[in-house]
């Protein structure tokens, strides 16, 4: 029954889908010929502007089908569209635009730069993406500015709380303004406290200012934020669930969004 | 991404692990300081070589020499006529050596050697005089001595004597082995002390003087002036045609540099050795920063840099090292030899011998140092930078 509804809603809207997943496949050469099935058949399509969560026992290739989505390793078979664009055959280049400009990424293990300062750390996409000092300054400054960070700006990661690393993260994940943010869970290292914190960030970055956010965990606690989630055990998507309780308002709908903004001077 | 991106991400080598990156632009540096410091020395003692021999008047000249080898033929007083009709040649001036004592208040020195020149010889051969100067021409009383001469007389060096000189001459052993010893009736006046880096007890009289004695003499050797600098290779064709050895300053000159050069070569090598030991280390420590950068570069990926920008940011860095050590290197190179030079002519002055400058730092030669130093970082840099650019994002990420 939620299989049927997800394919309905694929067929109905596959073109404004984000993320068009179909068949994929992922296998880890053991030895030889042994093979290690992480993903099979897996398909779903996301729209834009959706909250989806990932959820499953770890293990089950939850974090390998967001890393396949983030471009960070090529699937055995199937396809990855990303608005239309065939992931799977994007050459070094493009992959690395992808990861810069439409995807931001935020990690379990926050993954900030230690030797760089908190403001340095949100800028840095921007200096990957080719916009100047001054602009990406500003950006970030401002990012940090709409987490409560500002007093921390000069720090070094290391010296603020778990929580606030993580709102660092999703900062700098924000930096090139992407389209979809891929968060890989985000609240592993984090108490409870913290870990709610973030995740209202999160659900606020989705409803507020209309991102994509495709989020993998083994939480069940954070399933009803989500418009969708997927179910996912040993490779598969064994179930999907609409959440009737989280309305998911279409991509069109205008937004009061002062995330959005485009970055000047940005590639 | 941007030169000034990738500077300020490379700058961090100074902002951790501090202590690594300057122990790593010291070994560079004590590689490059190394050269320089055996490179400009070798530079410096040439050129203070190549000043010594060379006066404007002494690159004119020509040596003319007996031949003494087989075909056997001494200069006659018609071939010096001959050689000084030769087109082009200004003056042909023979010198007779013969051995000798001299006296003074009846004390008595043995002479390395006595000389009988003509007054331009000193022109010539490129003599400094310090005091004094040459005999003037159809002087039959004076004479010019060494250092030395003054010396085995316990007389002043820096001034000139007051005392007469009197001179016994001794003609070279005979075929029946006896030594003609012929007193010289004059006595003489010192008017130079010529300059003899060699330390040699000479006394030079004019070539008349002694020629009185040695009547049958042949000439001991000749010094030939030509008009122009252009013409001595044409000269000295002339006069070897004629079947007599010749030498000329520049000839010298260029034995000289060619001396040089080998002796710059090994001393170069050494340093270059002292270099590529240095570069290991700076391949090792290149590879030690990748390996605990692994993560961050994994992260960098992620965030969107490309290949290109990761090896750029670690090339960058090996560069700042190369460039640095290069500079580093030449402060040092020049602070050793300075600290060298003065040691040298403090010992120099205790033992009364001439200050010099020891060392000489050409500006190419300072540059080329630096550019070598940089090419050298980014040879060492290139497996490093090219390593840490094709890392798997994922599994850099992974990496703990």
């Amino acid at each position: 029954m939620a299989e049927k509804t997800t394919k309905k809603r694929a067929a109905k809207s596959s073109s404004r889908a984000v993320i068009e997943v179909k068949g994929l496949e992922k296998k880890f050469e053991l030895t030889k010929d042994k093979y290690q099935v992480a993903l099979q058949a897996v398909d779903f399509d996301i729209e834009a502007t959706e909250f989806v969560i990932l959820f499953g026992p770890s293990g089950c290739g939850k974090s390998t089908v967001l890393n396949l989505i983030a471009g960070l390793e090529l699937p055995t078979a199937g396809s990855i569209k990303i608005r239309g664009e065939e992931l799977t055959k994007f050459n070094k280049i493009q992959l690395a635009r992808h990861h810069r400009t439409k995807i931001g990424m935020v990690f379990q293990q926050f993954n900030l730069i230690a030797n760089l300062s908190v403001k340095e750390n949100v800028a840095l996409p921007g200096a990957f993406a080719g916009s100047n000092y001054e602009t990406r300054t500003k950006r970030a400054e401002h990012l940090l500015e709409m987490f409560g960070l500002t007093g921390m700006a000069d720090n070094l990661p290391q010296e603020l709380s778990g929580g606030e690393q993580q709102k660092v993260a999703i900062a700098r994940s924000l930096m090139n303004n992407p389209w979809i943010v891929l968060v890989d869970e985000p609240t592993g290292n984090l108490d409870s406290k913290s870990s709610e914190e973030v995740m209202d960030i999160l659900e606020h970055l989705n409803q507020k200012s209309r991102r994509t956010i495709l989020l993998v965990t083994h939480n069940p606690d954070y399933l009803n934020r989500a418009h969708r989630v997927f179910f996912m055990k040993d490779g598969k998507i064994i179930n999907s669930k609409v959440n009737r309780r989280v309305v998911h308002r279409r991509a069109d709908t205008k937004t009061d969004d002062e995330l959005s903004y485009e970055m000047k001077g940005g590639k | 991404m941007n030169v000034r991106d990738v500077l300020r991400l490379a700058l961090r080598i100074f902002k951790n692990n501090r202590l690594r990156t300057f122990l790593t632009i010291l070994g560079i540096s004590v590689g490059i300081a190394t050269i320089v410091f055996l490179v400009a020395f070798g530079y410096g003692v040439q050129k203070i070589t190549v000043e010594k021999i060379t006066r404007a008047d002494a690159l004119l000249a020509l040596d003319v020499l007996p031949n003494t080898g087989e075909k056997e033929k001494p200069i006659t007083e018609q071939n010096v006529e001959k050689i000084a009709k030769i087109d082009k040649v200004a003056h042909a001036e023979p010198i007779l050596q013969v051995s000798g004592q001299a006296e003074v208040n009846s004390g008595t020195g043995e002479l390395h050697s006595v000389y009988g020149v003509g007054e331009e010889f000193f022109n010539l051969d490129g003599t400094s005089f310090k005091p004094g100067g040459s005999f003037s021409a159809r002087s039959s009383d004076e004479i010019v001595v060494t250092p030395a001469v003054l010396e085995l007389f316990s007389l002043k060096k820096d001034e000139l004597p007051s005392e007469k000189i009197k001179l016994t001459y001794f003609s070279h052993p005979t075929e029946s082995g006896e030594t003609v010893r012929l007193m010289d009736n004059d006595e003489y006046r010192v008017v130079g002390v010529a300059i003899d880096n060699e330390d040699r007890a000479i006394v030079y009289l004019p070539y008349n003087n002694l020629r009185k004695y040695f009547p049958e003499k042949s000439i001991s050797a000749l010094k030939v002036k030509i008009a122009a600098q252009t013409d001595v290779s044409a000269v000295k064709s002339a006069i070897s045609a004629m079947g007599y050895p010749v030498s000329t300053v520049i000839d010298e000159i260029e034995q000289l540099e060619k001396g040089f050069k080998v002796a710059r070569i090994s001393l170069g090598f050494l340093g270059i050795v002292a270099l590529i030991v240095a570069s290991i280390g700076m391949f090792n420590t290149l590879t030690i920063a990748l390996l605990e950068r692994i993560k961050e570069v994994g992260i960098m990926k992620a965030l969107g840099a490309s290949d290109s920008d990761i090896y750029k940011i670690f090339m960058a860095e090996a560069i700042m090292i190369g460039f640095l050590g290069g500079v580093v290197g030449i402060i040092l190179g020049l602070a050793a030899s300075t600290v060298v030079n003065i040691i040298f002519n403090t010992l120099a002055g205790v033992f009364e011998g001439q200050k010099v400058i020891l060392f000489s730092f050409p500006i190419w030669f300072v540059i080329s140092v630096i550019l070598f130093s940089c090419l050298i970082a980014f040879i060492t840099g290139i497996y490093p930078a090219r390593r840490a650019a094709r890392l798997n994002p994922l599994e850099a990420l992974r990496y703990e």
